[in-house]
């Protein structure tokens, strides 16, 4: 059953705060006890970005087979099956007995959200926000054939989704973001 | 020869690649994916290839590749769909959009480009949060799970808000999907369809097994725990089960009673 909405968006009153110090008492969250003017924070948790550079993130290439690690979703053709490691890359399975699947190789795609193939031997990625298309004739030495950059657009934000609070804002000069995590912001100018 | 797909030229095309001479093709279509000529795609997917065309979805539109040649897909068309879609299913030449806010439902034209037909707010269901959802669809159904657990708001006070809840909708007419009825689910991922069956993923409990025969009234029927689920598909008789770190595959020819074929990576002993 679903919980009553109870956004609390702004702690200017005292009774406000009052309110919130007594709920804090029994669960563990923060209070800022600034004003909401930006840089009058000091430190607190929030959301910060994970970079990877360019040169990271382009890296596409055939390793051996591997554990899984953040493994979200499959696609199934013929006789093989690709599943999507999330941010990671693709493992290609050879499925033609699901008793007995075997893993041929692991296809390193640095941000990877999602996958498809066709023929059994094209696959085509989102890769920090290109479309990409490659050559999977031989899974273990796998080609980049084509590259539309920016095509897919970012499967990550350049903000925390889904979340409140403070962030670190993103710096497009460190790379590309790939994913969000929790930590202790240092003057945090950035919030939802 | 390209694959506009539409449904008479689909179940002709799917036809002659099964190599069925004499083929009348009916009004209904074949499953392609039977065929092997389209890939099979997990709930989760943004990404789909349907005939000669791909189709992506970023956060606000839907993108159409012509991708006649596999080696260059061409994009031939970028449509607004909404805010922040994430899924993208296809069923016998239509398309669901899933996102935080509705179901949008598209059928793919003569030009492969995807057209809007309609869609299915889930603001009707007041709902304290907006959702992630995936989406699969039959002829007549639409199902959808949504899932928000917020329990931690970073540098705000925040209860923990819920919903998880596995929504059905009516597709018989795409232009205006209407909800048929909504069930409470564990923590909902992935889904997959078998036939009068439904895969519901259910996180870290494992998954769930519906009967949906009569949507209206979908019994559960299985439910498998020693696993993690987070998408699924079904091949034949076949369901597979990716979870954080390993997959799972499960004999269905009884859907009551799925029976496990094996796992990846092996299990250590």
């Amino acid at each position: 059953m679903p919980y009553p909405s109870t956004k609390v968006s702004s702690l200017r009153s005292l009774a406000a705060l009052a309110a919130v110090a007594a709920a804090c008492v029994v669960s563990s969250c923060t209070i800022w006890t600034g004003d909401d003017d930006v840089g009058d924070w000091n430190r607190g948790r929030g959301w910060r970005p994970v970079y990877i550079t360019p040169e990271e993130a382009f890296d596409i290439a055939s390793e051996p087979p591997r554990a899984f690690e953040n493994t979200t979703t499959p696609v199934a053709f013929g006789e093989r099956l690709y599943v999507v490691d999330r941010g990671l890359g693709v493992h290609v399975i050879d499925n033609a007995d699901p008793s007995d699947p075997i893993s041929l190789a692991f296809i390193r795609v640095p941000g990877i959200t999602t996958a498809t193939v066709t023929g059994g031997d094209r696959l085509y990625v989102d890769n920090v926000g290109d479309f990409v298309t490659l050559d999977i004739t031989d899974v273990l030495r796998v080609a980049v054939l084509d590259r539309d950059t920016g095509a897919f657009g970012p499967a990550v934000a350049d903000f925390p989704e889904g979340q409140w609070g403070w962030f670190e804002c993103v710096d497009s000069d460190r790379g590309f973001v790939v994913e969000w995590e929790e930590g202790v912001l240092d003057n945090p100018q950035c919030r939802l | 020869m390209r694959l506009a797909l539409t449904l008479p030229a689909a179940a002709l095309a799917a036809c002659s690649l099964a190599g069925l001479v004499g083929c009348v093709g009916d009004s209904e279509a074949v499953a392609l994916a039977d065929s092997g000529t389209t890939p099979l795609s997990g709930s989760y997917s943004r990404l789909l290839a349907v005939g000669d065309f791909l189709y992506a979805v970023d956060a606000t539109s839907v993108i159409t590749f012509d991708a006649a040649d596999r080696d260059d897909p061409v994009e031939v068309g970028r449509e607004d769909v909404g805010l922040a879609i994430e899924t993208i299913y296809h069923h016998d030449g239509n398309l669901f959009i899933g996102s935080r806010e509705a179901m949008y439902t598209y059928s793919i034209t003569d030009d492969g480009t995807p057209a809007r037909r309609g869609q299915f707010d889930y603001n009707t269901l007041n709902l304290p949060v907006e959702p992630c959802d995936p989406v699969v669809a039959d002829d007549n159904t639409a199902y959808a799970t949504l899932y928000t657990d917020i329990t931690n708001e970073a540098g705000g006070c925040g209860r923990a808000r819920q919903v998880q809840s596995l929504v059905v909708m009516d597709i018989t007419n795409l232009e205006e999907p209407t909800l048929i009825n909504t069930y409470d689910v564990a923590t909902p991922r992935g889904l997959a369809l078998a036939d009068d069956h439904l895969v519901v993923c259910n996180d870290e409990v494992g998954f769930t097994v519906f009967d949906v025969t009569d949507p209206a009234r979908a019994e559960r029927v299985a439910f498998v725990e020693d696993l993690e689920a987070w998408d699924a598909i079904v091949q034949d008789d076949v369901l597979m089960v990716v979870g954080t770190t390993e997959l799972v595959q499960y004999d269905i020819s009884d859907p009551t009673q799925p029976v496990e074929l094996s796992r990846l990576p092996l299990p250590r002993t």
